[in-house]
């Protein structure tokens, strides 16, 4: 213990060094005790300077970032944004399974699949033609990039690639409520891996984009799911 | 002019207690086996004296009137006081060897490692930056919040004064006293360590240059760690001074498990001790916080104002031995718990210092003490049985039930309060102490035709005669062992014990007793 | 002839106004509700097969003395309306609407404390009826000797009990240990085990505080009888069968645990009262020295003092300590007043 340096963390914001280990946060955690993990156990990592364990741990990957800890903390430490922060020190190519190749591909291209605005389009006008022979949605269209809209909204990638099904469900809504809605048809991308991966810049990017989209097409609303 | 007090101890209480005592006018005599006085007497009132090397061999008498033989180098003489109070203060011993540690110039103390850092040459080789200090507080037994207050104290300086790295082991880490938890954090802020254990506890290695090595298994991370610690600092067990073993003998006082003149009881909150008139304060009564011993020399004078004023005296008969039937058994003289009865060829009780607990009373075999209104006379007055309701042709039992007032006496006032309700022919005897409830009481209850007796006393640990109580319960049991050899039934007598704040239970139990006495059916007993 | 008033009635008002009455002082004893005796007059008897030395039926036995003593004048539903300091304090006491002005020489604040209301926490106070606060608990329990889950009146078989609800809680603003409860809620277990053989307890604790005079002795014989689990429960959730299910960080398997009750207790912390704040107002004395966080002793002005929970979360032999070190205090200040 003597070679600890607890320093390593000291500037860190997020209040670590109030913890009084009552286990509450591990307690509230959904992901307890998975391969040994628990959001307690990393504070005090923290709190000890234990920079390279952690780094290099898969422990602080498995929490989801739902913030039940942090809600049930006494002593209000920020403990998804500690995570967050362990994240941001590992080397990007070290980046668990393909978040960052994920985000890489959304930094370049606005989406984490890479996949080019015609083809993205035509994803949507598909799917959309295919609501209007419903009964009942006869005329439905995809409104995309339209401005002054009602509600902007993001779009997960995942909805374009494998599940384009689901995209039906809430259009259809939208459709039965006379919603002025819309898409945009660049940086449309809903999920954000730089928050998962720890990487603040590119977090920032990819949500500035979607600000910019509202200010562009003057939507009143986000409908940001993701 | 109030009357002389008696003061034992030489530390900052019984120096506090002198003063406060001092400026009410109460002469004080302070009396201290220690070779000098811990404080500079340089003032002296005429009202103070001081008397080093000496101790108390002797003492006789009751409140107002104390006869004490003290013993010194010097020629004394007995002396005579109004009240006594013992403030002597407590042992620490640092809990080196129950770690396998001793003591070195790098294996400290708590108050060692205050000492140090508080001089303003705060120094030594080990106290240096970077260094590492390990701090044991509460880890082979439970701590104290004043201790782990001058532990965190300790490691806030070492942190940010001298750059030391510091750690401090325990097991629950006391924060129950103003302030602490913040200051916890101040510490956590600084880049001091804790780990709390549980179940585990770590190993030391103490090598010849001072140095500890430590292992352990952190309970929350799970991880094995080593420390190699410069500084160690260990904290202290608190005892009772051994003197007090000799007080509590001369004096007569009871003890509580560890030792210290003043039984765990309710009773004796703050400074009392079973007699009257004998006061015990601060680590003399009990293991006090630093800041509890200081607001005890107050609590203490306050008191003593009291004593002498007269203000604290039980009113009421007091026990009075007939010197003709007396057969000097000595068993009063020995079973008093407040000390009141002296030896002066016979017993003789010391009106005084008499709380009216009747144990002498009931006790004696002679039957040679009585007390005025507990006398069998009286009480058999009080039993007069109470008449059934007219229109009831079912059997409803008359019971008789003995009340300690300060227990059951009490509970029955507060059930009434709440409106709870009770057997329809329940007769209350309420007496100062069950202390005084002897088998003559329970058996004269039975033959003004009670059905059933119920005798309520304190918990065990409750009662102010600290044992009258138990001698109710033992009485109690060895009649119902008679009346079963004489053929009554003897769940016919009931004993309960209660506080005076369990109202519900009171009016519950004898409800219940009037249920099952209905279903025993009258006792029939005709006299 | 010198003459107070006390402000509150419970513990430590009330050995305050008996040890000043006992050296000839007049006394005031102010209380504004119908009662004497405070919060500790709510308290049950803790005693399993002894006494444990709680001091509850301590508040009895001072509520007889205060009563009896022909120097105190007890005023019951009263509040301080306004205190005018001239040479002496001037009082105006309302009482049932009717005001009254009474001139003494020193002032006690003795207003004790408030419990924490556990509303806001995830453990379904408020909406699961089996769950309660010791406070409820030891009321329960006074009042008809025996323990029985609210929902059917049955007895339950075991019983949660979770300490440190509001203390040591920085998003409270609680930044500190309330000492009692781990205490309270111990002797509490045992005592309800006492009397209806079987109940199992399991206590969730951060750290045990110490209490009562051999702390060592009793707590290694609770914890052979009570479960420790040194963790606190996170969520309470309330089964098809109407228990209730708590979660929690088992810190001896290192895993997420459920567990099923018949009763949930809080240990509440304490906190500064509203009341307190009020007086605090009218007597000129600064509110932030009464929050419990801090350590250093609270200024009061001239002929102003404090005693008991008032201060910080104590004990009722603390309260009792303090009551009379206040009563020293106050005896030395009028005799040493020119005022008088």
């Amino acid at each position: 213990m003597n070679r600890l340096n607890q320093d390593l963390f000291k500037n860190w914001p997020f209040d670590q060094d109030h913890c009084l280990t009552c286990a509450i946060c591990s307690g509230a955690c959904p992901v307890s005790g998975i391969d040994g993990f628990d959001p307690r156990k990393i504070i005090r990592m923290v709190s000890l300077g234990l920079q390279s364990e952690l780094v290099e741990s898969r422990w602080p990957w498995i929490c989801t970032m739902c913030g039940k800890c942090e809600h049930v903390c006494p002593m209000g430490i920020h403990i998804p944004d500690l995570m967050r922060g362990i994240r941001s020190l590992r080397d990007r190519d070290k980046v668990p399974g393909i978040l960052h190749k994920g985000l890489e591909a959304a930094l370049k291209t606005g989406n984490n699949l890479g996949l080019p605005k015609e083809d993205f389009v035509f994803i949507l006008e598909d799917v959309a033609d295919e609501i209007a022979q419903e009964p009942g949605f006869e005329g439905f269209t995809v409104s995309v990039d339209k401005e002054g809209a009602n509600i902007l909204t993001t779009i997960h990638n995942k909805l374009v690639n494998t599940h384009t099904e689901d995209l039906k469900h809430w259009w259809k809504i939208f459709y039965a409520a006379g919603e002025d809605w819309t898409v945009p048809s660049e940086n449309w991308e809903g999920t954000n891996w730089g928050m998962f991966t720890g990487d603040d810049p590119a977090m920032k990017i990819m949500a500035g984009r979607i600000a910019e989209n509202m200010a562009r097409l003057k939507a009143r609303n986000l409908l940001w799911p993701e | 002019m109030k009357e002389r007090t008696l003061l034992l101890g030489n530390g900052p209480v019984a120096w506090g207690i002198a003063k406060a005592l001092l400026s009410g006018n109460v002469p004080v005599v302070l009396v201290t086996p220690d070779t000098a006085t811990s404080v500079d007497t340089d003032d002296p009132s005429p009202l103070f004296e001081v008397r080093t090397e000496t101790r108390v061999s002797h003492c006789t008498g009751s409140a107002g009137n104390f006869q004490v033989i003290l013993s010194s180098p010097h020629d004394t003489p007995p002396l005579t006081f109004a009240n006594i109070v013992i403030a002597e203060d407590g042992i620490q011993s640092p809990l080196f060897s129950l770690y396998g540690l001793s003591a070195s110039p790098t294996v400290l103390s708590l108050s060692g490692i205050r000492n140090i850092l508080a001089s303003p040459l705060a120094s030594g080789q080990a106290l240096t930056p970077g260094k590492t200090a390990v701090f044991i507080v509460g880890l082979a037994g439970e701590s104290y919040p004043h201790m782990v207050e001058t532990a965190m104290e300790s490691c806030l300086k070492l942190q940010k004064n001298l750059g030391m790295k510091t750690i401090i082991l325990t097991r629950n880490l006391k924060v129950g006293a103003s302030g602490l938890e913040a200051l916890y954090r101040q510490t956590r802020e600084a880049g001091v360590v804790y780990v709390k254990f549980s179940d585990t506890l770590p190993t030391f290695q103490q090598d010849v240059e001072g140095k500890v090595n430590i292992a352990f298994v952190d309970d929350i991370t799970r991880m094995p760690f080593t420390a190699e610690a410069d500084i160690t600092v260990v904290d202290d067990a608190i005892a009772p001074s051994p003197y007090l073993k000799d007080l509590s003998r001369i004096f007569c006082l009871d003890t509580d498990s560890v030792g210290y003149i003043q039984p765990d009881n309710v009773h004796r909150l703050s400074v009392f001790t079973n007699r009257k008139g004998i006061l015990a304060a601060g680590a003399s009564r009990g293991m006090l916080s630093p800041s509890a011993q200081r607001a005890e020399i107050r609590e203490t004078a306050v008191t003593l104002f009291s004593l002498t004023k007269g203000t604290l005296t039980t009113p009421g008969n007091k026990a009075e031995i007939d010197a003709g039937a007396c057969v000097r058994c000595l068993t009063c003289f020995r079973l008093c718990p407040y000390h009141a009865i002296t030896l002066n060829t016979r017993p003789v009780v010391m009106t005084d210092a008499c709380e009216r607990c009747g144990m002498c009373a009931a006790e004696c075999p002679a039957k040679a003490i009585r007390i005025e209104d507990l006398r069998i006379q009286a009480i058999s007055e009080r039993l007069r049985p109470i008449p059934r309701r007219d229109n009831t042709d079912s059997f409803t039992p008359f019971l008789v039930a003995f009340c300690c007032s300060r227990s059951a006496g009490r509970a029955k006032e507060l059930a009434t309060l709440s409106g709870l309700s009770f057997p329809e022919r329940l007769s209350i005897v309420e007496v100062p102490c069950s202390g005084s409830i002897s088998a003559e009481y329970l058996l004269a209850a039975f033959q003004h035709q009670a059905d059933g007796v119920l005798v309520f006393t304190c918990h065990e640990g409750n009662c102010h005669s600290e044992r009258g109580n138990i001698l109710a319960a033992r009485r109690t049991a060895h009649l119902k062992n008679m009346l079963k050899q004489i053929g009554i039934d003897p769940n016919r007598l009931l004993l309960k014990t209660l506080a005076s704040n369990m109202a519900a239970e009171f009016a519950e139990t004898a409800r219940k007793f009037e249920k099952q006495m209905a279903e025993a059916g009258p006792l029939g007993i005709n006299l | 002839m010198k003459q107070i008033m006390v402000i509150g009635g419970g513990i430590s008002g009330l050995c305050a106004a008996v040890d000043l009455a006992r050296l000839g002082v007049v006394v005031d004893l102010v209380e504004n509700s119908g009662s004497l005796g405070g919060h500790a007059a709510q308290l049950s008897c803790k005693a399993a097969d002894r006494c444990v030395a709680c001091g509850a039926c301590m508040v009895e036995e001072k509520i007889r003395q205060a009563t009896g003593d022909a120097n105190i004048r007890v005023h019951l539903n009263a509040d301080v309306d306004k205190v005018d300091r001239q040479k002496r304090f001037e009082v105006t006491l309302k009482q049932d609407r009717k005001m009254q002005h009474i001139e003494v020489d020193a002032v006690l604040m003795a207003s004790g404390f408030a419990p924490f209301h556990p509303a806001n926490k995830p453990y379904g106070y408020g909406r699961f009826e089996n769950v309660m606060t010791t406070l409820e608990l030891d009321r329960m329990l006074r009042r008809s000797g025996t323990v029985k889950r609210p929902s059917d009146a049955a007895f339950p078989r075991n019983m949660a009990f979770i300490q440190c609800v509001g203390s040591r809680d920085s998003t409270l603003g609680h930044l500190w240990c309330s000492k009692i409860c781990c205490g309270a809620a111990l002797r509490m277990a045992r005592c309800i085990q006492n009397r209806q053989p079987g109940m199992e307890a399991t206590f969730f604790y951060i750290d045990v505080q110490n209490f009562g005079k051999n702390f060592q002795a009793y707590y290694a014989d609770t914890r052979q009888q009570v479960r420790m689990i040194r963790s606190i429960p996170a969520d309470v959730l309330k089964t098809a069968d109407d228990r209730l299910n708590l979660s929690y960080f088992d810190p001896d398997t290192q895993a997420y645990q459920e567990a099923v009750f018949d009763m949930v207790i809080l240990s509440i912390g304490l906190m500064p009262s509203e009341s307190t704040r009020n007086l605090a107002a009218m007597l000129n004395v600064d509110m932030d020295g009464f929050d419990y966080a801090r350590k250093e002793t609270v200024l009061l002005p001239e002929g102003v003092f404090a005693a008991g929970t008032v201060l910080e979360p104590m004990s009722i032999a603390e309260s009792v300590l303090s009551a009379g070190k206040a009563a020293s205090d106050i005896f030395r200040y009028l005799e040493t007043s020119s005022q008088i």
